[in-house]
């Protein structure tokens, strides 16, 4: 056995030499506290007593059975939203905690990287970096990265150097084939323990499955004839699905809501339309004809359609935040002077009907009528000073939150609105990452184009822990593009209504919605274009959601 | 002795982080208000304490000193140190059950006088952690005398007394890490035991795995090999069909027409490279699955192999009892001797063999005045004067019969002999013959040298 000395020891010593010695009370009192320290296996989870982070018994058990039975090596399949991220999280942080693990690889897919690296440092402690550099693979010890990025050149062969002491793999089910690179790369990988995250193990059939488990463990279920033999009655059916589970179960973990007694609340969801007024309607329709002019002007078309969309977002939230990009346009080189010229006129138009925006009015006396505290979520800080304002004016308990506050700050913010109610506006910032389960009424006052977003908002008070049903309040404006995405998310994806989980597979068929949106509506001659358009990224939705509960059921067949 | 066993299923962990809470803050701990969580306790706590100046508590204890330094104290009638009657407290009897052990056995003793003395040795306390795809740690602590440089486990130190805080007894730098390398070697050696039981079940874990691992790549291999398998059949087959359709064009009849099986089977050498081909593909596949077999299994060692590192977490100077006995020998010779008790490794210190530096617990006296262990006391074969293997003068060439300066008798043929006529034949060293030998075999050798003579 190889015996290594830390250098530690020279402070030791140097006391002892300088004479430097303390009472033996302390002295016994240290040794204790060492002794208190002492890692005995996996009895106890040392991660939660210095982090203070609670977790489910389904998760603690989950956490304890891959360290102690599986031995760092395990699929994680639990039902969505019961918390498998935190689970693999605090995995990494006992490995790390005992020193077993020091290089770890996050492999999950790219809109998910953001929020990996948040949930690691704010909740585990684990400073992660996310890394696009060819250069970093060996100079942070734990990388966040896409599945997508990593198994490409150069990063492919760095990233195979490297003895991983850890690899997690989110969204693993992007893992089933074996014959793909991907697949090929995850096996390649020098690595000591190997966490799958998945809700859907198996997405078509069991041949998957079989992928996943081999990629774990090799060996464990044989090989792929002897698999099909034993276990497959045809592609989708198992054979003996009690001694296929029986063999599974050695290295996964799946927890279902039954099984951990976790009922989430309702999501009541409401709507409320809020017209626009005449001036407010005309803004509206000068500002996307504008958009459109400038989109379908030619020239530096491809290069505007961000900022178009950006303007079409904010004109969609207020007057105020769409006034503050046309400012900005109005002064910008890129645009002729005539299109300047237009964009300062739409702005003065902006300022002049801000005041009276029939959203804040809506917004002000739907807030006045509710007895507990609101959580506003809207998209743009101006939107939000522009409501702060109104609301503070009025006499209500106003808090801002936003991306632009420190730690401190955000924590104050949200013990301010724990303590004395009232409304708390927050961005986008407050979306992510913020448990705000004392409060179940969530207002959109502006929704964002993008799935993952609003189910973000919705989240924060809409999780475990959350004991009341919550309420849902959309501000939809009829006629706007706000309503074709409202209609989108509601009636073809029921964002609203419940927990969809796996989001991301819905919108595989259509991952950047938002940038979609806006193109349709910048590209379409008239509104007939633009709906016939809409309708078939409706449908598109319709068809992978009827996927995703298929993909649902069968997991719920084979590995229930 | 290691404190911090390896599971304590017991043993509560809250209630003992709490106990250390309140003995932390009951010490006046800093900053005591702001220690909250287990991992809070244990870091303020480490903040502290990492070297003391103590007596330890054998060292304080008045009963045992009492005991140590009590008179009348005399050999029993077999020559064994005996204490006075058990006194019940476990550290005097254990020092009775050592002394009892010693025996003189050919000299009368009689103890001059029995002293209490204390000595300073060095605690090291080491946070030890074993590493495989688990961690085990625990704490070990290390004595280590400064006189012998021997280091040895020892049990808590409960009740230790501080012993001058004022820093009066620091230690020498050089000393000190001799002493922390000598309590390093014996960790290692310590660890290497105790970490085989780790390595056991690492082991066991890593032999489950791999032999999963072979059923899979046996498993791959057999698949790997079957298209070859059934490619050869099927190329045999053709073969022989082409070997058969060139045998009937050679000895009959030419076919009007080749018959239907052989059209398009490839000709012999067709075959042979087909096979090649085939061969050269699953030689590939096999290649491949040997390499990543290869990786797993060094992946799979990677895993299961123990390490085990050791951090020294605090140190203490430790004032131990020491017991000085006093004796006088009175046997083939007289002699006073000092010993040493100590009562921390339970064991005699500076009473070891003169010759062989065994332990000594049966004692002779020699004639010279060596204690000797009975490995190394070599009486005289022929008078049995007391001597040891350092002091003996000659031993028979013989028998090897260790032999006093008196008994020993020269064999005839290494003595000058001087034959008339002649010079005298050159002497060889001197070589000597017990009595025994000398009687039962040295009457041919004298005739034999008379015989030369003549």
């Amino acid at each position: 056995m190889e015996i290594a000395f830390r250098s530690e020891h020279e402070a030791v010593l140097d006391a002892l030499a300088q004479g430097r010695f303390e009472p033996w009370r302390w002295f016994e009192l240290r040794l204790r506290a060492e002794r208190l320290g002492l890692t005995q296996g996996f009895e106890r989870l040392l991660c939660l007593e210095g982090l203070r982070i609670e977790l489910y018994d389904h998760q603690r058990e989950a956490v304890l059975r891959v360290l102690r039975d599986m031995r760092g090596r395990a699929l994680l399949a639990d039902e969505v939203g019961l918390g498998k991220t935190i689970e693999a999280g605090v995995i990494l942080k006992e490995y790390m905690l005992r020193g077993l693990a020091r290089k770890a690889l996050i492999l999950a897919p790219a809109s998910l990287l953001t929020q990996w690296q948040q949930e690691l440092a704010e909740k585990l402690g684990i400073p992660a970096r996310i890394n696009r550099s060819a250069d970093n693979w060996h100079r942070w010890d734990c990388v966040i990265t896409s599945l997508d990025t990593a198994r490409r050149a150069p990063h492919a062969d760095r990233i195979r150097e490297i003895p991983w002491d850890m690899v997690i793999v989110d969204e693993a089910h992007r893992l089933k084939n074996r014959h793909t690179v991907s697949w090929r790369f995850v096996d390649g990988l020098t690595k000591k323990y190997l966490l799958l995250l998945t809700a859907t193990p198996i997405q078509n059939d069991l041949t998957e499955l079989y992928n996943m488990f081999t990629l774990l463990k090799p060996g464990l279920l044989r090989t792929y004839s002897s698999f099909k033999r034993e276990f497959m009655l045809d592609k989708r059916s198992a054979k003996d699905a009690g001694r296929l589970r029986e063999r599974l179960s050695e290295v996964m973990v799946r927890s279902t809501r039954r099984d951990a007694l976790l009922r989430l609340p309702r999501r009541l969801v409401e709507t409320v339309p809020v017209p626009l007024s005449g001036p407010e309607e005309a803004f509206y329709r000068d500002v996307v004809a504008f958009a459109r002019s400038l989109h379908q002007g030619g020239g530096a078309a491809g290069e505007r359609v961000l900022p178009l969309i950006l303007l079409l977002r904010e004109l969609c939230s207020s007057p105020h935040a769409a006034c503050r990009t046309l400012e900005v346009m109005a002064c910008s080189d890129r645009l002729e002077p005539g299109e300047r010229e237009w964009a300062r006129t739409l702005a003065a138009q902006a300022r002049a009907i801000a005041a009276s925006a029939r959203k804040l009015a809506a917004a002000e006396s739907w807030i006045a009528a509710q007895a507990e505290p609101v959580l506003v979520f809207t998209e743009f800080r101006a939107t939000q000073a522009a409501l702060a304002e109104r609301l503070s004016a009025l006499g209500f308990i106003v808090t801002v939150f936003h991306g632009g506050l420190t730690r401190e700050e955000r924590s104050a913010a949200v013990d301010r609105f724990r303590q004395a109610g009232g409304v708390l506006i927050s961005t986008e910032a407050g979306g992510e990452g913020q448990n705000l389960q004392f409060c179940r009424v969530v207002l959109n006052y502006d929704l964002p184009w993008n799935p993952m977003r609003v189910e973000q908002r919705i989240g924060r008070v809409h999780r475990l822990g959350q004991t009341r049903d919550v309420r849902i309040v959309n501000l939809i404006t009829p006629g706007t593009i706000e309503e074709h995405v409202y209609r989108l998310l509601h009636e073809k994806i029921c964002l609203f209504r419940q927990v969809i989980g796996d989001l991301d597979l819905i919108l595989a068929e259509e991952p950047r919605l938002e940038r979609t949106v806006g193109q349709l509506v910048l590209e379409a001659p008239d509104e007939e274009a633009l709906l016939t358009g809409l309708a078939a990224v409706g449908r598109r939705f319709e068809r992978a959601r009827q996927r995703w509960e298929a993909i649902q059921r069968r997991n719920e067949e084979v590995l229930a | 002795m290691t404190t911090g066993a390896f599971v304590d299923k017991a043993f509560d962990h809250q209630a003992a982080v709490e106990a250390l809470l309140s003995d932390y803050r009951r010490w006046g701990g800093d900053d005591a208000s702001g220690v909250e969580t287990a991992d809070a306790v244990i870091q303020a706590c480490r903040q502290r304490g990492m070297a003391a100046n103590v007596l330890h508590p054998l060292a304080g204890d008045l009963d045992f000193a009492r005991a140590v330094v009590a008179d009348g104290v005399q050999p029993a009638a077999d020559g064994a140190l005996r204490l006075p009657g058990a006194c019940g407290h476990p550290a005097v009897e254990a020092m009775a059950e050592v002394f009892g052990q010693i025996r003189f056995l050919n000299a009368q003793c009689r103890e001059l006088g029995r002293r209490l003395l204390l000595q300073r040795q060095l605690l090291f306390c080491f946070k030890v952690v074993y590493r495989s795809d688990e961690a085990q740690e625990e704490l070990v602590s290390v004595l280590v005398d400064p006189l012998t440089e021997e280091a040895a486990p020892v049990p808590g130190l409960t009740g230790a007394q501080d012993i001058g805080l004022d820093g009066g007894a620091a230690w020498q730098g050089y000393a000190l890490k001799r002493l922390y390398r000598s309590a390093c070697g014996h960790l290692e050696r310590l660890l290497a035991a105790r970490g085989r039981r780790l390595e056991l079940a690492a082991q066991r874990r890593l032999e489950r795995d791999m032999a999963r691992l072979e059923d899979y790549y046996q498993g791959l291999r057999e698949e790997a090999l079957e298209p070859l398998a059934r490619e050869l059949h099927r190329l045999e087959a053709a073969r022989n069909r082409a070997r058969l359709w060139r045998a009937i064009g050679i000895y009959g009849a030419a076919p009007a027409a080749e018959p239907q099986e052989s059209r398009g089977a490839p000709s012999e050498s067709a075959t042979d490279r087909e096979l090649s081909a085939l061969e050269a593909r699953v030689q590939e596949v096999l290649t491949a699955l040997a390499a990543d077999r290869e990786r797993r299994i060094q992946e799979l060692k990677a895993k299961y192999t123990v390490r085990a590192e050791a951090a020294l977490v605090a140190a203490a100077s430790v004032w131990t009892p020491r017991v000085e006995v006093r004796v006088k020998l009175t046997g083939p010779t007289r002699r006073e001797i000092i010993f040493f008790y100590d009562p921390i490794r339970r064991r005699c210190l500076d009473l070891s063999c003169e010759a062989c530096q065994a332990p000594l617990k049966e004692v002779h006296l020699c004639a010279r005045g060596e204690l000797v262990c009975p490995r190394c006391f070599a009486p005289c074969a022929a008078c049995g004067k007391a001597l040891c293997v350092s002091c003996v003068p000659a031993r028979c060439h013989l028998c090897d019969a260790p032999l006093c300066g008196s008994c020993g008798t020269a064999c005839p043929l290494t003595e000058p002999l001087a034959v008339a006529g002649t010079a005298p034949a050159a002497a060889g060293p001197p070589r000597h013959v017990c009595h025994a030998c000398r009687e039962r075999t040295c009457g041919p050798c004298t005739v034999l040298a008379q015989f030369l003579a003549v």
